[in-house]
């Protein structure tokens, strides 16, 4: 479980310095907001109030943010992280095409039905990642299939049809609602 | 007997069965996907096993969950890459010698150690299971919030070099847990007004987003690539005879898996760490070890073999989790309205024996089907790492959509995919956050319920079980405090 336990005090990585400084700043805000986000009531004891969770652990993430920062800042002094802060931000920043795929694959879904869009998302999505071949995107088509018989018919999760199955004769259109 | 004869009614079910086997051999398969490991599968899995009955559902999880260090061991000992975060150590040994062309008997040993370890950790259990029921009930809400805290507090100790970040990562985790309708008044908290965080943010969404999808980013934005491990042969009766001629490295491995198992919040990974240290003190050849020690490599597969049978004593006898993967099959219990706790193993023991009996099952039908079919897992090693981030892309959506068909769940979860992934490139850990998220709702419930009833604050730990957790909370600090105060002794006198 512990991913990191037992190793030493590691370097400071290239973000790292300013990812706390707004993890602890956005904390700081959120802590100011204590008395209007959370309820104090009187004649209950401090620990058993509403606010006083938020009110803790908002704290504690200011407290830890804070002294990360000051000995972020210290090492960084002494020696600089081995890479760039705006190559890490670039890094990341590239993940947001991927949330913007996964996002229009959930807009999709209760328009196109969870069949045509779980195929359509793999072998896009595999095309972008550089697998172009006719055989492997036969192969995500058939693996599209799968996950949808997989999770949707035989394990029946809660998935709704596609708007579009509303113009398919009516036997069919139970059919693809139930199973795809 | 009659309690033995119960649990086998309830797994010889075919349902049951079938769950086992998809569960074990899928969690031999997605263990040995560098770069997959349990905890996405579980959180993959996991609303799907909702429409399943409990038995089930936790059967096909445990499964996962039970047999993934097996295949993590494969790529561990052929590419040098751990399949699961746990099986890092496992190349210590393991790739060493693969490299000196003893792949086949290097896989051999730690099938055999995994084996050895959870067959171990499984009679173990069931032989303190009677000392389980006779304690368990003696755990009020005090003593819960107290071994949840204790939990919280190992969880940042055992960090190490990582204390603060965790520390941070717990805080907000706990924080993230408060959002929406408190658990004692209802009254709103920082929900801006919003509907969509006035019902809280579901913890799954949050796993997923921390697991899976930050999992599914890195892989599509690394380097493609897909290894060529050696061709091997495996003989696992030999693999078995040769762990069982070293069986104090293999026994005493197992102790410190079942041990750091049932402590909240440590887990495998300290498990193995202990279990290598103390086998290569006691070792006659302590210099053999890191360079294909067979001693070495049954000591970390037999050690983090035994911890998942182990970390299903707190979360069955205290409803609270240890690690990640117990907090997300929790909620599969609470989804079923069966409520882990003190009086599970008085009311329902014959569901806790099915599901020992389960985890032995598993350990068998791995066991034989690795034997069986090694070299075609080879060729899963070999998948190319964009394609694995493809499919996880894909399947990760099941996961969030079947919750409740909400597009602001798939958006909260990219989120958490965005900061996973960024959690990851810093090589900070994911793990404090859900066991904050999950540890922190159970301390709250159960302080504002406890405390009414105090009429001092020392009462808290007034009662023997309390006061022991109290004492164990305070040994870790002060060991902690010690422990860093001797480094910066040590650095301070150059």
């Amino acid at each position: 479980m512990s991913e990191k336990s037992g190793e030493g005090h590691p370097a400071l990585r290239p973000g790292e310095l300013a990812f706390t400084i707004l993890i602890t700043l956005v904390a700081a805000i959120l802590l100011s907001q204590i008395g209007e986000q959370t309820k104090f009531y009187k004649r209950l004891k401090l620990p058993t109030q509403p606010g006083f969770w938020p009110a803790l652990s908002l704290g504690g993430m200011v407290l830890s943010g804070v002294i990360l920062s000051i000995t972020g800042w210290l090492k960084r002094r002494r020696s600089a992280p081995a890479g760039s802060d705006l190559e890490e931000i670039v890094f990341i920043g590239r993940a947001v095409e991927f949330m913007l795929w996964f996002m229009v694959y959930v807009w999709l879904t209760p328009w196109i039905g969870y069949l045509a869009a779980t195929i359509l998302f793999i072998m896009c999505l595999a095309w972008r990642a550089g697998y172009r071949s006719l055989p492997v995107q036969g192969l995500c088509a058939g693996l599209g299939l799968f996950v949808v018989l997989l999770f949707k018919s035989f394990l029946s999760v809660k998935i709704p049809g596609g708007e579009v199955y509303t113009l398919l004769p009516q036997g069919l259109q139970t059919f693809m609602m139930v199973n795809f | 007997m009659d309690l033995i004869f119960a649990a086998l009614d309830q797994v010889l079910n075919l349902h049951v069965l079938v769950a086992l086997l998809i569960g074990s051999i899928g969690g031999v398969i997605i263990g040995a996907i560098p770069g997959v490991g349990p905890a996405v599968a579980i959180a993959i899995l996991l609303p799907a096993t909702f429409s399943l009955e409990p038995i089930v559902g936790l059967t096909l999880l445990l499964g996962v969950y039970g047999s993934s260090m097996y295949g993590g061991a494969l790529p561990a000992i052929l590419i040098n890459t751990p399949g699961t975060a746990v099986n890092a150590m496992t190349t210590y040994d393991g790739f060493p010698m693969t490299q000196r062309g003893e792949a086949g008997r290097a896989l051999s040993l730690a099938y055999s150690a995994s084996f050895f370890g959870g067959v171990f950790a499984i009679i173990a259990l069931v032989m303190i299971s009677p000392l389980l029921a006779a304690v368990a009930p003696m755990f009020g809400s005090r003593e819960i919030f107290l071994a949840a805290l204790l939990g919280l507090v190992l969880v940042v100790v055992t960090h190490r070099g990582m204390h603060l970040v965790s520390l941070m990562l717990v805080c907000f985790g706990i924080f993230i847990n408060t959002i929406g309708l408190e658990p004692v008044r209802y009254s709103k908290r920082y929900a801006f007004d919003q509907p969509w965080l006035s019902s809280g943010i579901d913890l799954i969404v949050v796993v997923l987003g921390l697991f899976a999808l930050s999992q599914a980013f890195l892989l599509l934005l690394e380097r493609d690539g897909a290894p060529h491990p050696p061709k091997v042969k495996t003989g696992m009766l030999h693999g078995l005879r040769e762990v069982l001629r070293y069986p104090k490295v293999a026994s005493s491995s197992s102790v410190f898996g079942i041990l750091m198992g049932i402590i909240p919040g440590v887990g495998e990974f300290l498990a193995q760490f202990f279990s290598y240290s103390f086998a290569m003190k006691t070792s006659k050849k302590p210099e053999q070890f890191g360079k294909g020690s067979p001693e070495g490599l049954i000591a970390c597969e037999a050690a983090n073999n035994a911890v998942p049978p182990a970390a299903m004593i707190p979360m069955l006898a205290l409803g609270i989790p240890g690690e990640a993967l117990t907090a997300m099959m929790l909620t599969v219990f609470h989804v079923h309205n069966v409520i882990p706790g003190p009086t599970l193993f008085q009311d329902q023991p014959d569901f806790v024996v099915a599901l020992y009996i389960c985890l032995l099952l598993l350990n068998i039908m791995v066991f034989v089907f690795l034997g069986l079919a090694s070299k075609t897992l080879l060729r899963i090693v070999q998948i190319p790492t964009r394609f694995i981030g493809v499919m996880v892309l894909t399947l990760s959506f099941v996961g969030v959509y079947s919750l409740r068909n909400s597009a602001v769940d798939c958006l909260i979860a990219a989120v958490f995919g965005l900061f996973g992934l960024i959690l990851r490139r810093l090589n900070w850990p994911i793990v404090p956050i859900i066991l904050g998220m999950v540890l922190g709702g159970i301390m709250e419930t159960k302080l504002r319920t406890s405390l009414p009833r105090l009429k001092e604050p020392l009462d808290l730990v007034s009662r023997p079980i309390a006061a022991v957790l109290f004492s164990l909370i305070v040994l870790a600090l002060v060991l902690h405090f010690w422990a860093l105060y001797r480094t910066w002794q040590k650095k301070r006198m150059g």
